[in-house]
């Protein structure tokens, strides 16, 4: 759950999706499901490529299709997702934490 | 009908919302639930009684077949009919919604075709055909009977549909054609029957004028070559002067006003099906005649069924109930349909048709809309959430949580169950509050979904999340919200006999001297602090024994060339420099002394301080790599300050044992060619003086002929290569200066060091600095002059500052031509 928690983070902040397919749309995120399935909002995305995509101005991208997403280092306390990491790896480990 | 009070304008779910709003919401659906749940319930007892009802049968056969527009009550067969008079209707202006409504009709009569079993009907055949006889009058006249039905309790039941009667009207059918494209026209009848029972019951039928155009009439018109016109004559039960009531009186008007306007617009059902054209002439010529004979004719009839009405009427209140209630809300629609027809009317052509295009756009858009009610809506939405929530949300949705908190640090922790409910209501098209704009009430409700979806999420939570079957190669592992994604399952090493053996930790395994051990060790402390803070927060007692065995002090690791501390070995790690300070705070006094007296006794060893050394890159000219002047950033900012404050508060023995250590197992020398060991001794022996100078009250004689034997012997390491703590990039030395990319960076360290030296020790000690770095102070000197003739006042200011700070504390000052005797002092 920790990639669906972190991008909990990253709702209403804008993001790059790469998709498998090469498409790159720019776009505010709405919301994310734990199959990291995306909604997009306000999306910008290279219309000379893409010209269907002219008309689109929010998207719901299925999870499995995206490739690489694109983050403003600002929006992430690396730290913490650090932290998040290890505590999630020790968790399935069998070794839960009692509380925070 | 019209005639019982209804409002024919088909189905009542999605008609409704386009009539009355665009809300997709929950309220919506409430409502579209009680129609659509309850009705189907009430289609079935209706239908029931309609299917006894033969007179409505018959009409349902003649009557949807003239009236192309007539949905609900349509068999199949005529619904196929209707498609060929489709064009038609769109000739007349609305075929859109006429498509529609169409298509909401077929639905209709699915259900109530569905609700029907095999032996109901058979039942219901069965109780109906002796009456049959008596029937045979009325089963010809089409229309009629739903004109006689009151619903709640004038209906003179003429239930009965003789099979002799079922003959003539299959060879009427066939003959007229009526049903060309269905499998047997016997079929279509019986469905036909069914259908129309069912329409009876829900009102499905379009507001015709009944009282001025019989619909038979409009079937002449429509159809003229139909079997079953001659027969519309025959007796029509009731006279009409029992008809009238309240709810039929709307669509009557409805209907003269659409004619009047000429256009069937938004109206769709009960205009549409209706061709305008003509009917006007119509009902102006015949109804009157029309209307006796009906009424003689439904009088007869009536005597005739006189006995059956009773038996029927029985059954037939029984069905009332959900008949009322549709009553009254094909009366609300009625009016609203009513209000629309009078906006319509008052519009400008423009305008009218301005707002047929947005009622056409309204209706494309709820056409599918109100297909799950509120308790479909709100299993999906239990579903989904309870695949993200979590009763464990510190396990599973840490970094959410804490950044939260991190981020609204003021808001602090909000309930968990309503945060989840918030978000979910904000990212869900779920609109707050329905159509009462209640945000509380919507935000109540899912609370409550969460928390029921938590209860879910836990009883799965137990459910195992594989399947092995019996000799099977793998495992089927079923997807979770949780690990969308199959996983392989690896079967967890028997932790069994091998490990049991050796009763070696793990991280033994390893060379002891890899990186991996290392590694492994920083996690291990990792693993500790995170669960002593997750401890921490929840304000648990915890013991450290566990973190304290984790750093492994007192472990000894030999390589090829020395002994070193595993702690020590990891300390310019820098996961582990961060995580210092975390630890740090969790140890006791005496694990904190242990600690830093460990670190300063091997000070030299640690790695970071030993690359930190200018001496190592003479090869490259001098210049530091940028890692490892990145390293010993982030060594000062993290275990330098932690040791200096540990300085700060410590009493004067221990910072001299501390110092004495420094001094016995290192280099000093060395150290002091590094900025963190020039750094730390600064703090240390500036420490020192300071408690000398402004404490010495509470200091033995010991103490201080202790420290001044320290001193002496760390000024012995130094002496006589004092220049050498000058690395050569700051050096202003012209036999040993170098210029590289550090050249321009502040060299007040060095000056900080010597001065805190010089205060430390005694005069003669002040001069042999002074002596050996005689080339450095002057090069300085004249460094800045050269600055400053060049321009930069405040680079040269800066060079001389540092200067000072070291001559200053011998009573010193200069400029950028002479040393002189601090003025205060002079």
């Amino acid at each position: 759950m920790l990639f669906f928690s972190f991008f909990k983070t990253l709702v209403d902040k804008e993001i790059r999706v790469e998709f498998k397919n090469g498409v790159e749309i720019t776009g505010t995120l709405k919301s994310i499901d734990q199959y990291l399935n995306l909604k997009l909002d306000n999306i910008k995305t290279d219309v000379d490529k893409y010209p269907h995509l002219i008309a689109v101005r929010s998207l719901f991208i299925r999870g499995s299709m995206i490739r690489y997403i694109h983050l403003n280092p600002v929006d992430v306390d690396t730290s913490l997702l650090q932290d998040a990491a290890r505590r999630e790896a020790i968790a399935t480990g069998g070794d839960k934490f009692a509380g925070r | 009908m019209s005639f019982f009070g209804f409002d024919p304008t088909g189905p009542p779910s999605s008609k409704r919302n386009d009539a009355e709003e665009l809300d997709f919401d929950d309220e919506d659906d409430a409502f579209n639930e009680e129609t659509f749940g309850a009705d189907v319930t009430d289609i079935r007892k209706d239908f029931d009684f309609g299917y006894g009802a033969k007179p409505q049968a018959e009409e349902s056969i003649l009557k949807p077949a003239t009236q192309s527009s007539i949905k609900p009550g349509l068999s199949y067969a005529k619904a196929a009919q209707e498609e060929l008079l489709q064009p038609m209707a769109a000739l007349w202006g609305d075929s859109t919604s006429n498509e529609e409504e169409r298509k909401e009709v077929t639905e209709e009569k699915d259900d109530s075709k569905k609700v029907l079993s095999l032996e109901e009907i058979e039942a219901k055949l069965k109780q109906q055909t002796p009456s049959s006889a008596g029937v045979q009058g009325t089963a010809n006249v089409p229309g009629q009977p739903p004109v006689v039905q009151q619903p709640q309790q004038q209906f003179p039941n003429p239930y009965m549909l003789p099979p002799q009667v079922q003959q003539q009207m299959l060879a009427a059918a066939v003959a007229s054609g009526q049903f060309p494209n269905m499998e047997s026209a016997s079929q279509a009848m019986a469905q036909s029957m069914m259908a129309a029972a069912a329409f009876q019951q829900t009102g499905m039928m379009p507001p015709l004028p009944f009282m001025n155009v019989p619909p038979h009439l409009q079937q002449q018109q429509q159809q003229p070559g139909q079997p079953q016109q001659p027969q519309q004559q025959p007796p029509s039960g009731l006279p009409q002067g029992q008809v009238p009531n309240q709810p039929q009186s709307q669509p009557e008007s409805q209907q003269g006003k659409t004619q009047t306007a000429g256009r069937p617009v938004s109206q769709p059902l009960s205009v549409d099906r209706f061709p305008p054209i003509g009917v006007g002439i119509e009902e102006t010529a015949k109804p009157q005649i029309n209307q006796q004979q009906q009424q003689q004719q439904q009088q007869q009839y009536h005597q005739q069924q006189h006995q059956q009405y009773h038996q029927q009427q029985h059954m037939y209140r029984n069905n009332n109930r959900g008949y009322n209630h549709q009553q009254q809300r094909a009366q609300r629609r009625d009016y609203y349909q009513q209000q629309l027809q009078q906006q319509l009317e008052q519009m400008s052509p423009e305008e009218r048709e301005k707002f047929t295009i947005r009622q056409n756009k309204v209706s494309k858009i709820t056409r599918c809309s109100g297909f799950m009610g509120p308790k479909d809506k709100d299993f999906v939405t239990r579903f989904q959430l309870s695949q993200i929530v979590t009763e464990d949300p510190y396990n599973e949705d840490f970094y959410y949580q804490v950044y939260q908190i991190v981020k609204s640090s003021l808001g602090g922790a909000t309930n968990d169950v309503n945060s989840i409910a918030q978000k979910y209501l904000d990212q869900s098209g779920h609109r707050l509050g329905g159509r009462s704009k209640r945000v509380d009430i919507a935000l109540q409700r899912m609370q409550q979904q969460v928390s029921k979806a938590v209860t879910v999420a836990k009883e799965r939570g137990q459910r195992s999340s594989g399947l092995s079957k019996e000799g099977a190669l793998g495992r089927v592992s079923f997807g979770t919200g949780k690990q969308p994604r199959q996983q392989i399952i690896i079967k967890k090493e028997e932790a069994s006999s091998e490990e049991k053996d050796d009763a070696l930790p793990k991280e033994y395994k390893f060379p002891r001297s890899s990186r991996s051990f290392q590694l492994s060790i920083i996690e291990d402390i990792y693993t500790q602090v995170l669960k002593l803070e997750s401890m921490e927060r929840e304000n648990q007692t915890y013991q450290t024994t566990e973190l304290w065995k984790s750093l492994h002090l007192n472990d000894k690791i030999k390589t090829s060339t020395d002994e070193i501390n595993p702690f020590i070995s990891i300390l310019s790690f820098d996961k582990t420099m961060k995580v210092f300070q975390r630890l740090f705070h969790f140890l006791s006094k005496e694990e904190q002394e242990q600690i830093i007296e460990l670190i300063f006794t091997h000070l030299q060893k640690i790695d970071i301080v030993l690359k930190s050394s200018y001496k190592n890159y003479a090869d490259t000219n001098y210049s530091i790599p940028k890692n490892v002047n990145d390293k010993i950033e982030l060594f000062q900012s993290t275990i330098m300050r932690a040791l200096v404050i540990y300085i700060g508060d410590t009493n004067f023995q221990q910072i001299l044992s501390i110092l004495n250590e420094i001094i016995s197992n290192n280099n000093v020398l060395f150290l002091c060619t590094t900025k963190i060991g020039c750094s730390l001794l600064t703090v240390i022996i500036s420490r020192l003086e300071l408690i000398k100078q402004e404490y010495s009250k509470n200091l033995s004689a010991q103490d201080l002929s202790n420290w001044s034997l320290v001193y002496d012997k760390l000024f012995q390491g130094l002496e006589g290569r004092l220049a050498s703590i000058f690395p050569p990039f700051f050096s202003n030395d012209e036999s040993r200066k170098v210029v590289n990319e550090e050249t321009n960076k502040n060299d007040g360290y060095i000056w900080q060091f010597l001065a805190t030296l010089s205060l430390g020790g005694l005069l003669n000690h002040q001069r042999i600095i002074v002596d050996e770095i005689r080339n450095e102070i002057f090069g300085v000197m004249s460094l800045s002059k050269t600055t400053k003739e060049e321009g930069d006042a405040v680079k040269a200011a800066g060079l001389l500052e540092n200067l000072n700070l070291f001559l200053n504390v011998m009573g010193l000052n200069a400029t950028e031509d002479d040393i002189s005797e601090l003025a205060s002092e002079a």
